[in-house]
């Protein structure tokens, strides 16, 4: 991956499309005056969201998914991007605002924007620039975009309140995971701060089976479903390749709800113990964009699968218990990258069944949780 | 056994499956409210496989022609775009029962429709009774439920609940009457009384503001509280016909009986000890009981105002009095405005008066909730002229819902000048997403078994036997309180705001 600013960018940069120029120290009168200009502008925000990314060609990407975002999420909006193989050591900021109307059509809700583009060795000074750019009394939820480089360090996670990430853009999961673990964890003197989560995290690779999970709960509220789960004894998840942390989500999240102990990693597959007898989970890079992600549980009182319906916006739960044979629709929309961290935003606080079963997912990456 | 993946994954009661019985299918609110929010629950994916609905009426109509009608409305009304594919689904599970509302046979008839139709597909037997009638009928429906047998559960897995509408009677009497017929069919716990009002988000926000923040609790109370401001103002008269069933209750029956004493309630309450349905609803009760009772028609006199719209206009257009309106008979003698002064009498609220309104035909359509604070020693910038020293809570439960604060400022310049100004919380600028609308929440709590949203039986009784008291001195004593008047798009009648202005105070400017 390149570290240099593209030539499209730098247009965006210069024609004043990602902005207008700001000098650092002057951000936060510059956007007063912005607001002060005009009286039909509400400034709006909840929340300091920082994206933060250390490919510049996905700058133009970003700031598109923060005018999305804004239009149901009011906040400031901070996009650090890092340019490290540029020769020239520089570090520059832009100002704008992405503004929508509200609910009632009257008034234009604005979001503030800050962009601060980091050249050569500034890129060390993200900590330094990020928390110092904060509208103060606001919650800092902040998106790592791909690994987690030397960049998050404790200095700056630690004055996070809400870190998102993405697993799959994690070209070796194992390291990454073992990084999200030291963070989120506390490491305290007092054993029981040990095992408590620092911070909430949320990874989209988690949030993207949000609504296969909601299906497999809404399928075993059904009592005559509910009396074959213990027979389950092979899940099937086939998900977007590339998409394997998808796959291990569900896998770990429907071993952690049915107390099964995972006995074996065998490449893709793995090997549980549960009360019911023994069971696999057998993950296939092998789904398509028309359905990214399938989950088959069989066993023999009980069949069930979950894939995307003809209708691209719902989900078909099939499913087949004792006599009966029950298909159904439930609501899917398709995920963006803005959906999924609008998903997220939506959320108060810590995700308590991410929590609960991080452990898991850890294992099924091959990294010890904490004791 | 419970359903493991439902661990964490609802931030409330999981509803069960269930066939909801709509006695009244072919009214408004079936139409306007209860279907349209039964498939906004469903296009949210919220609605438990195997719900049916069953609409109960009188006049002769297929499955199908009854689905055609209720898709009809749901376009138009659905607070979501309708879905072809999702309505197709949800409306297969929506069937038609033909019965007058006093034929016991039909009732039977429809314990068997029931059986079979869960029979054929299997799954529990949960049923939900909506009572969404006219209210003559409430009590024969109630009655013929329990000798039909179908209060009864269908078996020892499944349970059997009913949703009664407002208006829960007319006076004290007939309340509690009807409390009667309900608890000879159903146990109080299985009875969910609708007062819709609760389900509105900034009616739930209002325990979360009090509860959930450190800063109010301390100066909810009569230290710091000066009075109390609840304002219900509708632009509305008698459009739509509405005239025959409002001449018949008046403002106070309508509106202050129910849904404004469920907000002096969840104002002026303890906090509860825990978040139960009953535990809520304790506290509640206890304010209710806690009003001070008007029990001379000169106490009325002193603390309430009842009043009617003459000729006027409203938004530029001009409209009729009150009694020129339709079905609104020359001589009634029913309030469409009514303004009260009320006391909390316990130690929290000893002293703070409570002014209550509620008015047809005022010049904007708003309800809030205004509390406003004593103003601060006179000590240090007491010589200093400005408008108003007072700071105001004001919650606002619908349009606009939000919350603002109003406190003193300095204005920049060279000597101490001030002037209020404003905190303000928009839900429309801070939520991007619509709230759902209040029934979707009634309903899915119903079908969950939580009641904290709903009336309790000593809540309904209490409410009315003060409004009772005032009723009494209106109707029944020789020397009633008079009747006042007020143009239509004014703010209500002057004796409405002598009501204040006698403890000098003024309405808030809305």
């Amino acid at each position: 991956m390149s570290s240099t600013i593209p030539t499209d960018v730098r247009s965006a940069l210069d024609s004043g499309l990602l902005g207008s120029p700001c000098p650092l120290g002057k951000i936060d009168h510059q956007l007063d005056q912005f607001f002060a200009d005009d009286d039909t502008r509400t400034r709006a925000s909840l929340a300091n969201f920082a994206i933060y990314s250390e490919d510049p060609s996905h700058l133009l990407k970003n700031s598109e998914l923060i005018r999305e975002i804004t239009s149901e999420h009011a906040c400031r909006a901070i996009l650090v991007t890092l340019a490290k193989d540029e020769a020239e050591t520089k570090a520059a900021s832009w100002i704008s605002a992405h503004c929508h109307l509200d609910q009632t059509g009257a008034k234009s809700v604005c979001s503030e924007q800050v962009l601060f583009v980091l050249q050569g060795d500034s890129s060390r000074l993200v900590a330094n620039i990020v928390l110092s750019h904060l509208r103060s009394d606001l919650p800092l939820i902040m998106w790592w975009q791909g690994g987690l480089s030397e960049n998050f360090d404790a200095q700056l996670y630690s004055r996070i309140d809400r870190l998102i990430v993405d697993s799959c853009d994690w070209s070796d999961p194992s390291t990454q995971f073992t990084k999200l673990r030291d963070a989120v964890y506390q490491r305290g003197s007092r054993n029981s701060d040990r095992g408590q989560l620092h911070f909430p995290f949320h990874d989209l690779a988690f949030t993207r089976g949000h609504r296969h999970r909601l299906a497999i709960a809404h399928a075993f509220d059904n009592p005559v479903a509910l009396r074959g789960l213990g027979s389950v004894n092979e899940v099937v998840i086939s998900h977007l390749p590339g998409h394997r942390s998808v796959g291990v989500y569900i896998a770990a999240w429907l071993s952690t709800q049915l107390n099964a102990k995972l006995l074996q990693i065998e490449g893709d597959s793995f090997r549980l113990q549960g009360s019911g007898g023994e069971m696999t989970i057998q993950l296939q890079g092998t789904a398509t964009e028309e359905d990214p992600l399938q989950v088959v549980m069989l066993g023999p009182d009980l069949k069930l699968s979950i894939g995307r319906a003809e209708n691209p916006g719902f989900l078909q739960v099939h499913s087949q218990a004792g006599s009966q044979d029950v298909e159904e629709l439930l609501p899917a929309p398709c995920t963006s990258e803005c959906d999924l961290v609008g998903e997220v935003l939506m959320r108060g606080g810590n995700n308590l069944l991410l929590s609960k079963i991080f452990p898991q997912v850890l294992k099924m990456n091959g990294v010890e949780p904490p004791e | 056994m419970d359903n493991p993946f439902r661990e964490f994954l609802l931030g409330r009661s999981s509803p069960a499956p269930c066939t909801i019985v709509i006695f009244g299918a072919t009214g408004d609110l079936t139409h306007r409210k209860l279907i349209p929010a039964l498939y906004n629950i469903a296009l949210d994916g919220d609605l438990p496989a195997g719900t049916r609905v069953v609409g109960f009426a009188r006049r002769p109509k297929s499955h199908d022609e009854f689905r055609a009608e209720l898709e009809k409305m749901n376009r138009e009304v659905s607070r979501q775009p309708h879905n072809e594919e999702v309505w197709e689904k949800f409306a297969q599970s929506i069937y038609y029962h033909q019965s007058e509302f006093q034929d016991e046979s039909g009732y039977k008839a429809l314990a068997q429709f029931l059986n079979e139709l869960e029979t054929k597909d299997g799954g529990q037997r949960n049923r939900l009774f909506y009572v969404a009638s006219a209210p003559e009928f409430f009590g024969p429906i109630l009655d013929h439920l329990r000798t039909s047998g179908l209060n009864k559960p269908a078996d020892e897995e499944s349970w059997s609940r009913v949703v009664v509408e407002k208006p829960f009677g007319t006076d004290l009497p007939s309340a509690k009457s009807l409390n009667e017929a309900v608890n000879n069919s159903f146990e109080e716990e299985f009875a969910y009384r609708i007062d819709h009002y609760l389900g509105k988000e900034t009616a739930q926000n209002i325990m979360v503001l009090r509860f959930a923040n450190a800063i109010f609790e301390p100066l909810w109370n009569s230290n710091y509280i000066d009075n109390i401001q609840i304002t219900c103002a509708e632009t509305l008269g008698m459009e739509g016909g509405r005239g025959g069933y409002y001449d018949k209750a008046g403002a106070l029956r309508d509106m202050v009986q129910n849904h404004l004493l469920q907000l002096l309630s969840l104002v002026a309450m303890e906090p509860p000890t825990d978040l139960s349905a009953d535990g809520v609803r304790d506290e509640k009760v206890k304010v209710m009981k806690s009003l001070r009772r008007m029990k001379s028609t000169s106490e009325v006199f002193q603390n309430v105002v009842r009043g009617q719209y003459s000729k006027g206009a409203i938004n530029g257009k001009e409209v009729v009095g009150y009694t020129q309106e339709d079905r609104i008979p020359p001589e009634s003698m029913t309030e469409a405005y009514v303004a009260l002064r009320i006391y909390v009498d316990n130690w929290r609220w000893a002293g703070v008066p409570f002014y209550m309104r509620m008015g047809k035909r005022l010049p904007k359509k708003t309800t809030e909730i205004s509390i406003h604070f004593k103003e601060p020693p006179n000590v240090l910038f007491s010589t200093y002229p400005v408008t108003s020293r007072k700071n105001v809570l004001v919650i606002r439960i619908q349009p606009d819902e939000g919350i603002s604060v109003r406190m003193l400022s300095k204005i920049p310049g060279p000597s101490v000048r001030m002037e209020p100004v404003k905190m303000d919380f928009h839900y429309s600028t801070s939520f991007g997403k619509a709230s759902p609308e209040a029934y979707e929440r009634l309903l899915l709590d119903a079908m969950a078994g939580d009641a904290t949203l709903f009336a309790r039986r000593d809540e309904v009784e209490t409410a009315w036997a003060f409004v009772d008291d005032i009723e009494r001195a209106w109707h029944e004593s020789d020397n009633p309180p008079p009747m006042t008047y007020y143009p239509a798009g004014t703010w209500g009648p002057s004796e409405a705001d002598e009501l204040l202005a006698s403890q000098g105070r003024i309405w808030r400017r809305l």
